[in-house]
């Protein structure tokens, strides 16, 4: 079986801190790390490979060319191969144009290493981005089937059986070969890289399609030129300079002047 | 395409039941506003299986028309089906703007309708506005796990579509009905549908905890130091008729299960009242309820980033304040 | 001379820090105070490679070399002491001494199950009454047919209660005539192996210290480590290489210990000041980090020595007497910063203290190693 997962190299956005002078994200010393939720997905895939060895698992990413230290990563985790997209006319490219590159892309591999994908496997969300778009616009470009917020999966009775994290309860759904499925966060950990596999991993070389990789693609579904959505401005939300302290002698003091409060605002 | 009408459309997602689901009628209210604005109706699209009361509902709440496909193919919710159908009918009428909660399905029926209607879509939206400049729609919505806004445009493609958070918006007051009711004709081949629903699980190991829908949570973090650290948080919940909550660190520690776990990686969540007791406040806890109308903080640090959030705050130990909070709060709800 | 890390040393560095900061931080109080063994955590360090860093690639390990493992000792004893303990039963004799004197089928059999974690190992050479003069020891393996007879006892046998096999080394008796000495693997299953109980120990207490009794103890003979009568080969062998770990572990809780200090010097207000404002504080902490980098650098610098062949018994015993020394000094020095916090469980560097004081007994006392540097000095 041959697995795809798409991953993005990402800033840990839990470690970005706002300058309070100048209201604006401070970006630097922010490490880069692999999509928390696209590591999700790769477990996914090892967890199948766990089962059956003869899987093949290759990873993907569209990003700049530092994104390679993110694939090395997920060789080191559990992928047998790695890609990395990046080309000067993919920049500026909002969900759609990066999921019509990243489904060239998918096809593109698939003719290098002559064979096809069963599945694509992504994150739900970047952790940057938040908008969980790329998977499915990546699956209608494809015209695969999708299932979205999968917590795990298992290959059964010729398909994928999926465990779906619906809005009140679990979903067992079964999906045909090929398909698309995102993922969140699983009850289960993630597995660490081995070290035997970091060693290795860091001394791989990783393929670059740029631009020139994708001949017939169509410049104006790429780039600015390919997306509709742009960005208008942005902000850093306003941080209320803190609320009230709630002030008692006591703590009864304080406990009985929050109740009022409370009350008085009808929020109790 | 191009926009055959200056209508905004509100998705209104049904459940099973065939009830509507609170995050599309939500929507009809800024939709109101903003179809005024555009010059055109506020259309509710409603789609599953045995219908009425939904559509009932999004008449009550302001729908000028209602298209209405009632099918068996639409319960349960699958994308192919909601997609086909959408697409149908997007391709027929050709809206200007389309609205849908960001509820699971949503977020799921967004993206692969946008793409195959080649137009931008902006996902998880926390506010909406008509930009004056333009006269498109201007979503804000979150990025950076909650720590950068963005508002984006969607100039040169129709519909413009966005989905926005359930519960940013609350319900208009129910009026009498107006709306026209169009039943639409379209259906969807089982062969066209390409996933199949195995089984449902209501996961016996791990409660269902309605964080979402719920109005009052009272949540607890790494200072509850371990599980039974967490009778006086539930204590303070049962009291208020509200919900517990949980941080990651708690989550992680194993202290309570992760159905009760709000922030990035758990449920995000807009109560009326959010109270969070010795959580520190991380960025990505703050992403999950943030959103909370009334936020009251309990923490014995008082540097501790939750009191940046927090409308109200007390500083002590939560094992020290709860039991009373708990016992005022009891006091008061006796006496009114 | 590149004092500096490599690529590989530094993402093993990161690697394994990473690891104990998320997994074995959070365990150690608790594997202190229990003394249980956990599973999960041994799963996940056997998954990540740690039981196998110095065994060959071709045997199932990474095939990293000496200064690589003092630094992967280093983090992971940092989160908790009883660290050493499971990297050095695998890592060390029970790798190290197979791979240079046992037979190709012996290393088939142990190497790749050691390295992966399956097997959990031990090694006895010390005896009650025979400790730093271990070479007047008193178990003797008689050869009988196709098997060896062993009787005696052997004490503070680490993790002796897990391990599925002990690599023991003993008078090499044939026909009532002392011949030298024999070591073999005695695998857990032979009759007449007994575990005696755990001691109750100051510190390192997450994993267990046993003595073990060798009452007509059968061994087949193919368990023979290299030649009898040559035993003392591989058993001194192994020491080389436990030596330069104990030094990293030295270092590692030294570390530890100083890092703690700064942090909560930093927290900790008196006299209207920062502790961490006071020279006195400053002083301390600048010399005990230059003790530390000291003993650090030494502890590689035996390690890379090892590496290139030449394992300077001298420089082995340099180290691991002189980390030893440092890591005490340093940690009480550390916890004297706490005051009487630091005398407190809630603290972790109540813990490092107890556990810092084996450092200069096990593995060869201060005292013994110092014998072995002043002969190589010549003093005599």
């Amino acid at each position: 079986m041959n697995i795809l997962v798409c991953i993005k190299q990402v800033p840990d956005t839990t470690e970005i801190r706002i300058d309070p002078e100048t209201n604006t994200l401070i970006r630097e010393g922010v490490p880069a790390i692999v999509n928390t939720f696209d590591v999700f997905a790769l477990e996914a895939a090892a967890r199948i490979k766990d089962k059956n060895p003869d899987t093949n698992i290759v990873v993907v990413s569209m990003g700049p060319p530092n994104a390679v230290n993110a694939l090395k990563e997920c060789l080191a985790i559990a992928a047998d191969k790695a890609y990395l997209i990046s080309g000067r006319k993919f920049g500026g490219s909002d969900t759609l144009a990066t999921s019509y590159i990243l489904k060239n892309a998918v096809q593109k591999i698939e003719e290098l290493e002559g064979y096809k994908f069963d599945v694509v496997f992504c994150g739900k969300q970047a952790i940057d981005g938040d908008t969980a778009q790329v998977g499915p616009e990546l699956a209608e470009h494809l015209d695969y089937p999708q299932v979205t917020c999968a917590l795990e999966c298992e290959v059964n009775n010729g398909r994928l059986e999926v465990l779906k994290e619906g809005e009140d309860v679990n979903l067992l759904i079964g999906i045909k070969f090929p398909c698309v499925i995102t993922f969140t966060k699983p009850g289960f950990d993630p597995r660490y890289a081995s070290i035997k596999r970091k060693m290795a991993a860091n001394r791989a070389e990783i393929p670059v399609l740029g631009d020139d990789a994708f001949p017939d693609i169509d410049t104006a579904m790429i780039g600015l030129k390919g997306s509709p959505t742009r960005v208008k401005k942005t902000f850093v939300p306003q941080r209320m300079k803190g609320g009230l302290i709630v002030d008692g002698e006591t703590v009864k003091d304080s406990s009985l002047k929050l109740v009022q409060i409370l009350s008085d605002k009808k929020v109790i | 395409m191009e926009a055959k009408t200056k209508d905004l459309w509100v998705f209104i997602e049904t459940r099973d039941d065939g009830t509507a689901r609170n995050g599309g009628i939500e929507l009809l209210n800024p939709g109101r506003g903003l179809a005024d604005k555009q010059g055109g109706k506020l259309v509710a699209v409603v789609i599953g299986n045995n219908v009425e009361k939904a559509v009932e509902d999004a008449a009550q709440h302001d729908a000028d028309e209602i298209l209405v496909l009632d099918g068996t193919e639409y319960s349960p919710y699958t994308t192919d089906a909601y997609t086909n159908a959408m697409y149908y009918l997007i391709e027929k009428y050709a809206p200007t703007t389309l609205m849908i909660a960001a509820t699971s399905n949503g977020r799921d029926l967004g993206p692969r309708l946008a793409c195959r209607l080649k137009t931008g879509l902006t996902a998880d939206c926390t506010s909406v506005d008509l930009d004056e400049e333009t006269g498109d729609i201007a979503w804000t919505r979150p990025a950076f796990g909650g720590n950068l806004m963005a508002t984006i445009l969607c100039s040169d493609t129709r519909p413009q579509i966005g989905t926005v958070r359930p519960g940013v918006f609350k319900k208009t007051a129910v009026i009498t009905p107006h709306a026209e009711i169009m039943k639409e004709d379209f259906h969807v081949a089982p062969d066209q549908i390409r996933t199949e629903l195995i089984k449902i699980i209501k996961n016996a190991a791990e409660e269902i905890v309605d964080l979402e829908g719920a109005e009052i949570i009272v949540s607890g973090g790494r200072g509850v130091k371990g599980a039974e650290g967490f009778e006086p948080v539930k204590a303070l919940a049962e009291v208020l008729g509200g919900t517990v909550g949980a941080s990651r660190a708690a989550v992680d520690s194993g202290w309570i299960s992760h159905a009760h776990q709000v922030g990035q990686t758990g449920k995000t969540v807009a109560p009326r009242l959010y109270i969070a007791c010795g959580i520190s406040g991380a960025i990505q806890h703050r992403a999950g309820m943030s959103g909370s109308d009334c936020i009251v903080a309990i923490n014995k640090d008082r540097g501790a980033p939750i009191f940046e959030v927090a409308h109200y705050g007390i500083v002590g130990d939560l094992f020290d304040v709860l039991p009373i909070l708990t016992e005022e709060i009891r006091k008061y709800t006796d006496r009114s | 001379m590149d004092f500096r890390l490599n690529e590989d040393q530094l993402a093993l560095q990161q690697m394994v820090r990473e690891f104990t900061d998320k997994e074995v931080r959070p365990i150690a109080a608790h594997m202190d105070e229990t003394g249980e063994f956990n599973e999960e955590l041994w799963r996940m360090m056997a998954d990540l490679g740690l039981f196998g860093i110095l065994a060959p690639e071709e045997y199932g390990g990474s095939g990293m070399d000496h200064v690589a493992f003092c630094i992967a000792m280093e983090e992971i004893v940092r989160g908790s002491g009883n660290m050493y303990n499971w990297l050095v039963t695998s890592n060390g004799p029970n790798t190290g001494a197979i791979l240079l004197y046992g037979t190709e089928a012996q290393k088939k059999k142990y190497i790749p199950k050691t390295a992966s974690g399956e097997f959990r190992c031990a090694f006895a050479i010390t005896e009650p009454d025979h400790g730093s003069d271990i070479s007047g020891m008193k178990t003797t393996a008689v050869r009988e047919g196709d098997h060896f007879v062993i009787n005696g006892t052997k004490t503070f046998i680490t993790m002796a209660t897990l391990a599925d096999r002990i690599l023991t080394t003993c008078k090499y008796v044939v026909d009532g005539e002392d011949k030298g000495y024999v070591t073999l693997i005695v695998d857990r299953d032979c009759p007449g192996l007994v575990i005696g109980k755990d001691e109750h120990k100051m510190g390192l207490r997450g994993t267990s210290l046993n003595t073990v009794f060798y009452e007509n103890c059968i061994v087949p003979a193919e368990n023979v480590l290299g030649e009898p009568g040559k035993g003392m080969e591989p058993a001194t062998a192994c020491l080389s290489e436990v030596r330069i770990s104990c030094g990293a572990f030295a270092v590692g809780l030294a570390q530890e210990a100083i890092d703690l200090a700064i942090a909560y010097s930093k927290e900790r207000m008196q006299f209207g000041k920062r502790i961490s404002q006071f020279q006195n504080t400053q002083f301390v902490l600048a010399e005990c980090q230059t003790k530390v980098d000291a003993a650090r650098l030494l502890t590689w610098r035996a390690a890379a020595e090892l590496d290139q062949g030449n394992g300077d018994r001298r420089l082995g015993s340099m180290a691991k007497y002189y980390a030893g020394e440092v890591c005490n000094d340093v940690v009480r020095k550390c916890l004297q910063v706490f005051g009487g916090y630091g005398y407190c469980v809630e603290y972790p560097i109540e813990r490092i203290f107890r556990d810092a004081k084996i450092a200069e007994i096990f593995d060869g006392t201060a005292e013994i190693h110092k014998v072995i540097i002043s002969k190589s000095m010549g003093v005599r």
